[in-house]
């Protein structure tokens, strides 16, 4: 990754109810792109946020209770080399197959 | 196989194009992107018939969101074989017959467009895997950070949002450029400088107006196993159709979550029929392999203003002489970018997802069997019959109307008057009485809403003089 921000961690972020999730979200100003609150088994709700590490520091001093799911950064640059090189369908002349069987 | 890159994505279609002309056609549209990069929809029809119902399907919109265009592909790719093969398709455990795939690819104009923002895919695929939005950087005021404009923010539906939501709704869009998801650069919802400011954003456009029999839309994203219908701004309501989104009176009221004060109008009709299809696609995705997305009005996941589904499925209020168009968001997953394996579970999984879709609203197909009925040589004051059986080969239910045959006719029916769900039939006992020598033909005409109708089915036989049977 050849960005300024050196490490993304992939984060859930996690509250009693939802009310408190988004408050919190707001005063902690989290963006949140596309990711919604989901309900967990324990009672509890949980949002998955992506933060660079620095921020870690001022979840903890906020009291946020989070866990580290992954460290995006890694991931992204694994998954990086998953994209395929080159062109694979010949420019137009080899014809992509569909995954479904065909029966 | 890996994640397409840029390049792959449309040479796929072009390849696509290539193989199977005669049931596609290739869509070159018309804005380029801020790198350059001319975009291409692939139209996927048989026949001349133009009046056909339309779907729109869109993928690539968010940039990290890699799997949505490789679904696009292979959907595509899956219904073109299979229909050019004469076969089913199979998803897990989720199955199409060779009809249903057959009735999909005649009685509908399929549009797939897979990356809408060709250039944030390459910057996330090469550079910044978070990164989200295009790669305009007129907003950006020099800093590398704030390039580019969210996609699904731009869209004409309730674009203004700090003027037409109450102050303290908590929405998913920004007015700034710099306000970014946590400082991850090319991250944040900025919405741009104007509604339908970007390239890709008037691409999408182009395909509604140029194409106005679309009437069915999904724009699909990722993450969170989601299947989402209208509206975004508000809770839905039904039943004060003033209190709208074009109603200037309620302007600082949008975007609470359980409050009286204000709820978005959406015909229960509507809300029926698109909640229904969701829970089909809910179905066939569930049936690939146990994966159980929610279905859910967007409001519940957050409030949004200028999104690709608000707005497709507002276009008919605002301008009544357009198509109304029944939106979806699918939003795939539980991670941008899964590592490959799962990526390909996940790819059947929607593809089933989108078959079902498709199936749902193709037209009723009326079948046969036989295609014509020879009662031969039959004696004079005999009465011979035939059982004709009528099958519903298409995905949605075929009312047919068949008018008594005349009195004292050579044949003779009941009159019958059904409905045949698909790939059900229904029986009609055909009588041949013949009152003289020779042979005697008719048609009995059969009224349906298979928009090939109405349909003629012949009947002949020769009468002799011999001795009943």
């Amino acid at each position: 990754m050849k960005d300024n921000i050196k490490k993304i961690f992939r984060i859930a972020l996690k509250a009693p109810d939802r009310k408190t999730l988004f408050s919190f979200i707001k005063e902690l100003n989290l963006q949140l792109g596309g990711r919604r609150p989901v309900y967990l088994l324990d009672d509890s709700w949980c949002i998955e946020v992506y933060l660079p590490e620095r921020f870690l520091e001022s979840l903890k001093e906020k009291d946020a209770v989070f866990e580290i799911i992954e460290d995006a950064t890694k991931t992204g640059e694994q998954r990086q080399k998953e994209v395929g090189r080159g062109d694979r369908f010949w420019g137009g002349k080899k014809v992509p197959h569909g995954l479904g069987r065909k029966e | 196989m890996a994640y397409l890159n840029v390049i792959e994505v449309e040479s796929g279609l072009t390849a696509l194009a290539a193989t199977y002309p005669d049931l596609t056609e290739l869509i070159t549209l018309p804005n380029i992107t801020h790198e350059g990069r001319v975009s291409h929809a692939l139209k996927i029809s048989i026949g001349s018939i133009d009046n056909k119902p339309g779907i729109l399907f869109i993928g690539g919109v968010h940039a990290r969101e890699w799997g949505s265009c490789e679904i696009c592909i292979n959907f595509a790719a899956d219904l073109l074989e299979a229909f050019s093969l004469r076969t089913g398709l199979v998803y897990g455990g989720q199955s199409f017959t060779k009809e249903q795939i057959q009735s999909i690819v005649e009685g509908l104009n399929i549009f797939v467009f897979p990356l809408v923002n060709p250039d944030g895919r390459h910057q996330s695929q090469t550079v910044t895997p978070l990164w989200r939005r295009n790669k305009n950087p007129t907003d950006s005021g020099g800093n590398p950070n704030c390039v580019g404009v969210d996609i699904n923010r731009n869209y004409e539906f309730l674009w203004d949002f700090p003027n037409l939501f109450s102050p303290a709704a908590l929405i998913s869009a920004s007015t700034d450029p710099c306000e970014l998801e946590m400082d991850i650069p090319g991250t944040g919802t900025y919405h741009g400088s104007a509604p339908f400011s970007e390239a890709e954003t008037q691409n999408v456009r182009w395909l509604f107006d140029q194409f106005p029999k679309i009437q069915w839309f999904i724009d699909i994203h990722s993450y969170g196993e989601l299947i989402l219908f209208p509206w975004g701004d508000d809770q839905n309501q039904s039943v004060n159709a003033s209190m709208n989104f074009r109603n200037t009176r309620h302007n600082t009221m949008r975007g609470i979550e359980d409050d009286i004060a204000y709820r978005e109008f959406i015909p229960n009709g509507d809300m029926i029929a698109m909640t229904r299809i969701a829970i089909k696609m809910h179905n066939a995705i569930k049936n690939v392999r146990e994966k159980n997305y929610t279905v859910q009005q967007g409001f519940d996941l957050y409030a949004t203003a200028g999104t690709s589904k608000d707005y497709a499925y507002s276009r008919h209020f605002v301008n009544p002489s357009k198509s109304k168009i029944h939106s979806f968001v699918i939003e795939w997953g539980t991670e941008f970018q899964p590592i490959w394996p799962e990526m390909e579970r996940i790819i059947l999984d929607i593809s089933s997802g989108l078959i079902e879709f498709c199936r749902a609203l193709s037209p009723p197909i009326i079948s046969f069997n036989p295609t014509r009925i020879n009662f031969g040589r039959t004696a004079i004051g005999d009465i011979r019959t035939r059982r004709l059986t009528i099958m519903n080969k298409g995905g949605n239910d075929l009312d047919i109307s068949i008018p008594v045959s005349s009195t004292g006719a050579f044949f003779e029916w009941r009159a019958l008057q059904v409905t045949i769900p698909p790939n059900q039939n229904r029986f009609l006992d055909v009588e041949f009485r013949p009152r003289g020598e020779g042979r005697v033909a008719a048609i009995m005409q059969v009224m349906s809403n298979d928009p090939q109708g109405p349909h003629s089915f012949n009947l002949n036989g020769t009468g002799f003089i011999g001795e009943p049977s």
